[in-house]
């Protein structure tokens, strides 16, 4: 899991993704190919100021686990990751 | 001032907050809209936030957040393969689907794994027909649900988060999943909302095979929709209930299974995910060459269900309920961060107002007021807090999860006087402590520090023998904080609200404390739509203010 660049796509790339959240705003990120996610979803996490795991990123409708890297999920430069806050209901 | 100030540090959040190095802080703020580039690759940004991922990760508390990020493991469960691990007797790791990699099933069963215990508590309740009161079920007499279980009858949720949808999910792929696909909760967030704003992903840059492997869409037709005569989508109304879509492909049809709803209030929602439905059907038809149906004309039919009478609208009743007058269950309901926020769900609910016609309706948000009040008139800080809240009219109380109302200890600030808001004085955030006085003895003066109680240079508040000099006035003799030229903020205070076809409803709220200064009174009385004369609203209002 550590830093495997695998399968062409990003690679150790730099690319800048965003993150868009549900009010519509996005945040951009640069990232490295090789960089799990997880420090990506922390940073943005501070960056709204809610706790670590507040948020679910989802990546084409997938949900994401903090230690892929874009590699492995085969991002590419300005591709979108969904950050959704829980729901509720009854 | 200094109100104002505490609520400013909850809006905005810790103050030390400096993560982040903006890229381009010229572009970002120039642009009007909050475009930022944070830069993942900067060294030290790096090592810090390396350090923050390892030391939660020590600790037994930060478990569950590390949860959160482990779901993949839900795909395995969810694509129709069964679970290696065996399933316990009460469930216990139903396939938990926060749980993967090297989390063996031994460690996760002895920890304490609030996820976990709360799937497992609910799962085991699910055999039955009421859901240990939560919740009364009664089954219609006119139609039997073709859809009855029998094992799990309920795909309705009371109150729970998502966490436990899914999990749930993972829970009756298991049982029942061999000829419906169960599609996880935040999918069908995810569909409806691309479908909402329109969004299309990007196409790649590559060849056919990597658009295949990139498109989500392929993959969701490929290995969900189309491996199963059924797909069922939980699907979130308006973040206050759950309901339950079947994509039936034999019939061709959307069945909607609701609980609570008619079909009019979740139309809107059900037609956005046919909508993406049949968009990732197209897409997949063009990729993949395959012959997907096209799903966007399938009519939405309103299955029966077995009804519910407490679901998150009626939360508020059933809290004002079980309320009493205690005064603890007030605080904790208010220091729960959200709690408010699902109180007050049903009053800003778009639902509410597109069907505000709707009595029952009428009675929910009743409902919520009534809890609210309650809560607003709850004796000590916890009913100051949420008033002060209220009256300050930022924003609407307790939404979102840092708007809690949980009472943190106000920062200490320690200013010196003249020295205006300068931050960044080396000596000046520091307190007087007595060591900093044996080592700067007479260098405080020299680098200005002053008495923060009389303003002379020489000693310390602690041992200040004088009176204390305002800040404000420049008088001696009283503190800044009871000068007589502060001026009194305008306050708001809502005292009421009236609802169509139910008259006004009055919010008791505490009297202003008289300051024996001139204080006028304004009345600000807002109504969207009003079928109401001059007279019924003279009329109502003298109810409202009790006659007076």
């Amino acid at each position: 899991m550590s830093g495997v660049t695998s399968g062409g796509g990003g690679g150790d790339g730099r690319m800048n993704v965003k993150v868009k959240g549900q009010d519509g705003e996005e945040v951009f990120f640069r990232v490295k190919g090789s960089t799990r996610l997880k420090k990506l979803m922390n940073a943005y996490c501070d960056h709204k100021s809610m706790r670590a795991n507040s948020f679910v990123f989802l990546f084409d409708g997938h949900r994401i686990n903090g230690e892929q890297t874009p590699g492995e999920l085969e991002m590419e430069e300005g591709d979108t990751i969904a950050a959704m806050l829980p729901q509720t209901g009854g | 001032m200094e109100d104002q100030e505490d609520v400013n540090s909850f809006r905005n959040g810790p103050r030390d907050k400096k993560e982040f190095m903006y890229k381009e802080e010229s572009d970002s703020a120039g642009g009007g809209d909050s475009i930022h580039i944070i830069d993942m690759n900067l060294a030290d940004e790096v090592d810090k936030l390396d350090k923050k991922f390892k030391e939660p990760a020590k600790n037994g508390t930060a478990k569950n957040a590390n949860d959160a990020m482990r779901t993949p493991a839900k795909a395995s469960g969810l694509n129709g393969t069964p679970a290696e691990k065996p399933f316990g007797d009460v469930g216990s790791t139903p396939d938990n689907p926060f749980i993967i990699e090297n989390a063996d099933p031994v460690t996760s069963d002895s920890e304490i794994d609030l996820d976990a215990v709360t799937i497992s508590k609910f799962i085991s309740k699910s055999k039955e027909d009421e859901l240990a009161g939560k919740r009364k079920r009664t089954i219609p007499k006119k139609f039997q649900s073709p859809y009855a279980l029998d094992s799990a009858p309920s795909v309705k949720f009371v109150v729970h988060p998502q966490k436990v949808i899914d999990g749930y999910i993972g829970h009756l792929n298991l049982r029942v999943g061999d000829d419906r696909f169960l599609c996880p909760a935040w999918r069908s967030k995810f569909l409806v909302d691309r479908a909402n704003a329109g969004d299309k992903p990007q196409e790649s840059s590559k060849n056919m095979d990597n658009a295949m492997v990139r498109s989500g869409a392929v993959g969701r037709v490929v290995a969900e929709y189309t491996v199963y005569d059924k797909v069922y989508f939980p699907l979130n109304i308006d973040n206050t209930h759950w309901t339950t879509v079947v994509m039936h492909i034999p019939k061709q049809e959307f069945q909607v299974l609701d609980s609570l709803y008619p079909l009019e209030f979740t139309l809107e929602t059900v037609e956005a995910l046919r909508r993406q439905i049949a968009q990732d059907m197209q897409v997949a038809n063009e990729i993949t060459s395959g012959n997907h149906p096209d799903v966007s004309k399938w009519p939405i039919l309103e299955y029966d269900m077995p009804q519910q009478h407490y679901g998150t609208p009626g939360l508020p009743a059933k809290i004002h309920d079980r309320l009493g007058f205690d005064q603890h269950n007030c605080r904790d309901i208010c220091s729960t961060p959200g709690l408010i926020a699902k109180i007050m769900a049903p009053l800003h609910s778009k639902i509410l107002i597109k069907h505000i016609n709707v009595s029952s309706w009428a009675d929910v948000v009743n409902g919520s007021l009534k809890v609210v009040h309650r809560l607003i008139r709850a004796p000590g800080r916890t009913g100051r807090r949420l008033r002060r809240e209220i009256a300050s009219n930022k924003r609407r109380p307790g939404l979102g999860a840092t708007a809690s109302l949980r009472w943190r200890p106000r920062p200490r600030r320690w200013r010196r006087r003249g020295a205006g808001r300068n931050r960044k004085g080396s000596g000046q955030g520091a307190p007087p402590n007595p060591k900093n006085k044996l080592a700067a003895g007479g260098a405080a003066g020299a680098v200005g520090g002053e008495c923060f109680h009389c303003g002379r240079e020489g000693h310390f508040q602690s041992e200040c023998p004088n009176e204390p000099v305002c800040v404000m006035s420049s008088r001696e003799g009283h503190a800044s904080a009871n000068c007589p030229t502060r001026v009194r903020s305008i306050l708001l205070q809502q005292m009421g609200h009236a609802i169509t076809g139910g008259g006004f409803y009055n919010i008791e709220v505490e009297p202003l404390e008289g300051s024996g200064q001139e204080e006028t009174f304004e009345v600000v009385i807002h109504f969207e739509v009003a079928p109401l004369s001059a007279l019924q609203l003279a009329e109502e209002l003298k109810n409202l203010l009790d006659g007076s």
